[in-house]
């Protein structure tokens, strides 16, 4: 009985040291995880671009009014973006605004796109980059046949979108 | 003092000579990294450093029989191939040893590199990381840096 009682006692201790031995080591493990999300940012350096159609050279149509005073930025860092423009509400019968934005590097510009209540493509083949200060030129043309146009604002939302 | 006594003294003494320093480590560092990491909104570039709080990992060394050192590794690819993983010590812990180095960021790669070097038990000794590398040419993913402590 007593040798019985020792030899338990003897396989506690041995046990516990071997649970010990697996518990604590001296290596130890831990995880550093960082998730990427998709950036898409695209920002105006004015918010206000004022246009007025007020001359014509007689004969022709009125002369469009330009405007290159303002620039975009723009950084994604996913592939095959492209950067569309669409108004708030369509413009008068006779009267269309135009965006041509300077292509960021390896990406193409559509040139003057008449904008509409639609999205329209307005640059390209936009992956992965930073860049900023690319001009924006808006025009503003009108038909004889429209006529005098009370002044009146519109909103040009400019999205980075998917698609190349 | 009988046979089975003696015999189990001397198993508890082998088991305290043969187990060497415990090591212990406890917290994950977990970062999103979007639009508001942005050095100055569109048309900037991600910021190229985003540091943990201190003490993202806390290590406990314990049971170690006389001087020892701290070192980590990566288990795996540890993530984006542009991104580096950085570790350093911003506390000494507590306890009878002593601790030394690593205050200053060490880079992470698939090999063990020291962090630190010490002496005896040190307890919640604080840890900070590092991402270096980061730019709107990494690609959005998760990805996830398995770090090896090992202390000896």
């Amino acid at each position: 009985m007593k040798n019985s009682i020792k030899t338990t006692i003897a396989t506690v201790i041995v046990s516990s040291l071997a649970a010990s031995a697996v518990l604590a080591g001296p290596t130890a493990q831990q995880t550093v995880t960082y998730e990427v999300s998709a950036i898409n940012e695209i920002s105006v350096s004015s918010p206000t671009v004022s246009l007025t159609v007020n001359a014509a050279t007689a004969g022709s149509a009125p002369t469009a009014a330009s405007n290159s005073s303002t620039t975009y930025a723009i950084t994604t860092n996913e592939s095959d973006r492209k950067i569309t423009g669409v108004l708030n509400s369509a413009m008068p019968s006779g009267v269309s605004l135009s965006a041509s934005l300077a292509a960021p590097t390896g990406a193409d510009s559509a040139g003057p796109v008449a904008l509409t209540g639609s999205a329209q493509d307005l640059v390209t083949g936009i992956s992965t980059l930073n860049e900023s200060g690319k001009v924006i030129t808006y025009s503003l043309s009108a038909t004889s046949a429209a006529g005098v146009v009370p002044s009146a604002s519109k909103t040009v939302t400019l999205t980075v979108t998917a698609g190349s | 003092m009988s046979f089975p006594s003696r015999v189990i003294l001397l198993l508890i003494l082998l088991g305290r000579f043969a187990q060497g320093a415990d090591l212990i480590s406890m917290g994950d560092w977990v970062e999103t990294i979007g639009a508001s990491k942005l050095v100055a909104g569109a048309g900037s570039d991600l910021q190229p450093q985003i540091e943990s709080v201190s003490g993202a990992t806390i290590l406990t060394i314990s049971n170690a029989p006389g001087s020892w050192i701290l070192r980590a590794r990566f288990s795996g690819t540890g993530g984006h191939p542009d991104v580096s993983v950085q570790v350093k010590r911003t506390s000494t812990g507590s306890g009878a040893g002593r601790i030394d180095g690593g205050t200053t960021y060490t880079e992470l790669t698939g090999l063990d590199a020291e962090i630190c070097s010490g002496t005896e038990s040190r307890e919640g000794i604080a840890l900070q990381f590092r991402l270096t590398g980061l730019s709107c040419h990494v690609s959005p993913d998760t990805y996830v840096s398995s770090i090896i402590f090992t202390v000896q």
